[in-house]
């Protein structure tokens, strides 16, 4: 009866605590969760690095070998789903964001603990970003992305599990970029001039250096760090105090820890997953050959899914403001622009060039993007209404010597350039150039270096270019490129002083979709521009490079890999069939 | 009186694919299954359970057992340890060229490629067409392979393949690369009715070798009970290249191991 009694106060309390506790439950099975299934605890995710961790300090560090490591330390306010791509609750349970868009404030998990045991409040909020990241002695590159209109938002504390944010102005983007790592005030806090006027001003760029012991650096991410050896090992273990659960209220992480196998060489990363001395690997494209032949027998999976190409986008710009006036005509015309889509034929570029590695690419919103819309206008390959729309326009073989002509009987022709030395861009130019000749038109190859085309591109002296810009989940990164007066606006500087409507328009749309914090309504204005952009074809999109990943079999909950976090993002819900194995390997 | 075995053996393993393969099930058929295939089969599908021997225990039943099945199963585990051994490259080298069986100095070849990796291109080749024994030139091979694969051409390897002037070593190297090309690109893959001619009949053991490691790709997907038959029937017709007999015991020990 005594025992029973014990048993039932003992429940009680552990019901209380838990309650008492806000951990966040990862729903594996359902929704976006469905391929993610309840997992075993043990075992390490082994994974190359090519280089040293610089430093353990998320807020400083710049390079992916001390980011990968210190990305697995920290968390933020807010996440972002590694498969939506969408912002949902991290260490803020919830927000409210007042009705002039101007005040977000966040209220926080209650009951959670620091690696180190430490209880987690408001305060070590409010230190984060007012002792450190607002804190012009810290050299932190994420300063500069919560900026909105040049100014920093303000933060304030509410009480202890609730902090509030003011910004100059509504700023959608702001959701997504307030996940910063929360530092622990109890361990940071006095070196911070902020807190502290005598503290060193170096001090907050210095601590968690690389020979810190790793029971001083605190955070509340899913791993803690436990060992470095230079030029060996990076060594991450569970943190005790995570607040993830499975739905079966299992803590996450499931995995003891992550290993970080140090080498400096790309050909011995590769040789050692062959190996089986690391669980996953993002291969190259010539790498994949080999893997593939020895996948079977060796147990490894090559992902490679037509549904996860890269961020980024490679197009063909053709410069409205070109120093030839009679070609600037015509780039100028839609018409002209539409014919020239219809001239890329993109699934050769995929058969043939692209290895299959590659789908084409229609929007200027990357395609996993939860903004990108699929359904634009499409202008594919199509030689006979390529001719139809040239022919249209004017442009026709007057002389018949088989090249289409200006109206004053001069052949109509043009520079296509792409950067030298890049094989893939080079065989896409030339076949660009086949099939325009097999419509008459004119078009003349000539790869330059790099850095003379990016001047030539920049300085509007080019006539038209194959080139690729990097991409993101979010458009309005795109800004500076789809803005009238934007830096990278290169395929017609001139609509900063004369916009044409749809410039104007597309302006507009990039001001509205930023302003709104709902998503459905910043979706409505990013897709018009997006059908904007597809049917003035100001950049003619080509093909978008496959994402690649290659891991043992051993390995589960991995149906998520992809560019938005590769495989260290995930690394909280992975968990090893065999604990025992790294790679195809038994192991200790 | 050896299809009158080989029947009796067939029902006996049926059976126990059935009921679930164990480790003795395994050991007994890789020291002395009637069928070299079965013992190969057995042996691949050891290689999990032998990692939990010692390294001299491994050394010794891969440089003396009497059945092919144990000393692959011993080998192919004994590779796995090693890759966590400390040696040098000199030690490695001497390892793959000293062993006493084919077997013993396969074992050294995954932690002696980690030690040529750094190598340059030339040196690498050289090794590979020049090197003291078929291990050496095949690790050399591997690694200088990989190091080039960004220039590899399904053609270039079918002509390394294909030339009897190159050593053994570094052709089984280009052979199972060439597997891959075989695999990729999708547009120019081979199916599997093209892998298994290739594989029964290619101009020459490398070329059917390659064609049967592409293979095994497909046969994967097959049940245990299937492989099994088929390779005893493969068995029985002396016809069958070696290199396809091999595809099916591979898929076999791996369709094994997976039921362990």
């Amino acid at each position: 009866m005594k025992k029973l009694v014990i048993g039932l106060v003992a429940s009680a309390f552990l019901v209380g605590f838990a309650l008492a506790q806000e951990y966040k439950v990862v729903p594996f099975g359902q929704d976006e969760w469905k391929d993610f299934t309840v997992g075993n605890y043990g075992g390490y995710l082994v994974v190359g690095s090519l280089d040293n961790p610089k430093t353990f300090n998320e807020h400083v560090a710049q390079e992916t070998s001390s980011t990968d490591v210190t990305g697995r330390l920290h968390a933020g306010l807010v996440e972002i789903n590694p498969i939506t791509d969408l912002p949902e609750p991290g260490l803020a349970k919830s927000w409210e964001i007042s009705s002039d868009g101007l005040t977000i404030t966040f209220y926080l998990r209650q009951g959670l603990q620091w690696s180190d045991g430490e209880p987690f409040t408001a305060d070590d909020v409010v230190f984060t970003f007012n002792g450190v990241i607002f804190n012009e002695d810290v050299r932190t590159d994420y300063r500069d992305v919560l900026m909105v209109e040049d100014k920093l938002p303000t933060c304030e504390k509410v009480d202890d599990f609730t902090v509030a944010f003011t910004l100059p102005a509504p700023f959608r983007p702001f959701l997504r970029m307030i996940g910063g790592a929360i530092y622990p005030a109890h361990k940071l806090q006095q070196l911070s001039r902020v807190y502290n006027p005598d503290a060193d001003p170096e001090a907050l760029n210095s601590v968690w250096g690389v020979d810190t012991p790793p029971e001083e650096i605190v955070g509340m991410g899913p791993f803690k760090l436990k060992e470095f050896i230079p030029d060996q090992l990076v060594v991450l273990e569970r943190n005790p105090y995570y607040w993830k659960v499975d739905p079966q209220g299992n803590k996450l992480p499931y995995l003891d820890g992550i290993k970080f196998v140090i080498s400096f060489s790309l050909d011995t990363i590769m040789l050692k997953f062959r190996n089986g001395e690391l669980d996953v690997y993002a291969p190259r494209p010539e790498d994949l050959a080999t893997l593939i032949g020895e996948a079977a027998a060796k147990g490894i999976e090559i992902m490679i899914d037509p549904t996860k190409p890269l961020f980024g986008t490679t197009w063909i710009a053709f410069n409205q403001d070109c120093p030839n006036e009679n070609l600037r005509e015509y780039f100028r015309m839609v018409e002209f622009r539409q014919a020239m889509s219809h001239l890329v034929d993109r699934q050769s570029m995929i058969d043939n060039i692209y290895l299959g590695l590659g789908v084409p690419q229609w929007s200027p919103v990357s395609m996993l993007s939860p903004f990108y819309y699929p359904d634009v206008p499409k202008f594919p390959y199509d030689l006979e209404r390529a001719a139809q729309l040239l022919d249209q326009i004017g442009l026709v073989d007057r002389n018949g010597d088989g090249w289409r002509d200006f109206p004053d009987g001069t052949t109509f022709e043009f520079e296509l350039t792409t950067n030298a030395g890049n094989t893939i861009r080079e065989q896409c130019c030339q076949m660009f150039v086949e099939d325009a000749k097999k419509v008459g038109l004119k078009v003349n190859f000539v790869p330059i270096a790099f850095n003379a085309l990016v001047t030539k591109l920049l300085g509007g002296e080019y006539e038209a270019c194959l080139l690729g810009l990097t991409g993101s989940s979010e458009p309005h990164g795109g800004r500076n490129v789809e803005w009238s007066c934007g830096g990278l606006h290169f395929w017609k500087y001139s609509d900063c002083e004369e916009p044409t409507p749809v410039a104007q328009r597309i302006d507009e749309l990039f001001d509205l979709g930023v302003k709104t914090y709902d998503f459905n309504e910043a979706y409505e204005y990013y897709k018009e521009y997006q059908i904007l952009a597809a049917e003035n074809q100001f950049l003619i999109y080509t093909v978008n490079m496959l994402f690649r990943y290659a891991f043992y079999k051993n390995l589960q909950n991995t149906a998520a890999f992809s560019p938005l976090v590769g495989a260290l993002g995930l690394s909280e819900f992975l968990w090893k069939a065999n604990p025992n194995m790294v790679g195809n390997r038994v192991v200790g | 009186m050896k299809k009158v075995s080989v029947l009796f053996i067939c029902g006996m393993v049926a059976s126990l694919g059935w009921a679930g393969v164990t480790v003795a099930d395994l050991e007994r058929m890789a020291a002395r299954d009637i069928i070299p295939e079965i013992q190969l089969a057995a042996g691949y599908a050891l290689v999990t359970p032998y990692a939990a021997k010692s390294e001299t225990d491994l050394l010794n039943l891969a440089s003396s057992a009497s059945g092919a099945g144990i000393r692959l199963a011993a080998s192919l585990a004994l590779a796995q340890k090693w890759l966590d051994a400390e040696k040098t490259r000199d030690e490695w080298l001497a390892l793959a060229t000293e062993g006493k069986t084919a077997e013993a100095r396969a074992a050294a070849v995954p932690a002696l490629m980690e030690a040529l990796i750094g190598d340059n291109a030339d040196a690498l080749l050289e090794l590979a067409k020049t090197g003291p024994t078929e291990e050496v030139q095949y690790a050399a091979g591997k690694a200088y392979l990989q190091k080039v694969r960004g220039k590899l051409t399904r053609d270039m390897l079918e002509g390394i393949c294909a030339d009897d002037t190159l050593s053994g070593g570094y052709r089984k190297a280009a052979a199972e690369v060439l597997a891959g090309y075989y695999l990729f690109p999708k547009l120019t893959a081979l199916s599997r009715q093209e892998l298994e001619e290739k594989a029964l009949n290619g101009a020459n053991p490398y070329l059917r070798y390659a064609a049967a490691t592409a293979l095994v790709s497909f046969l994967v997907e097959e049940s245990a009970d299937a492989l099994y038959k088929k390779v005893v029937s493969l068995f029985l017709d002396p016809g069958v290249s070696a290199e396809y007999r091999w595809a099916y015991a591979q898929a076999l020990g791996l369709a094994w191991a997976k039921g362990l």
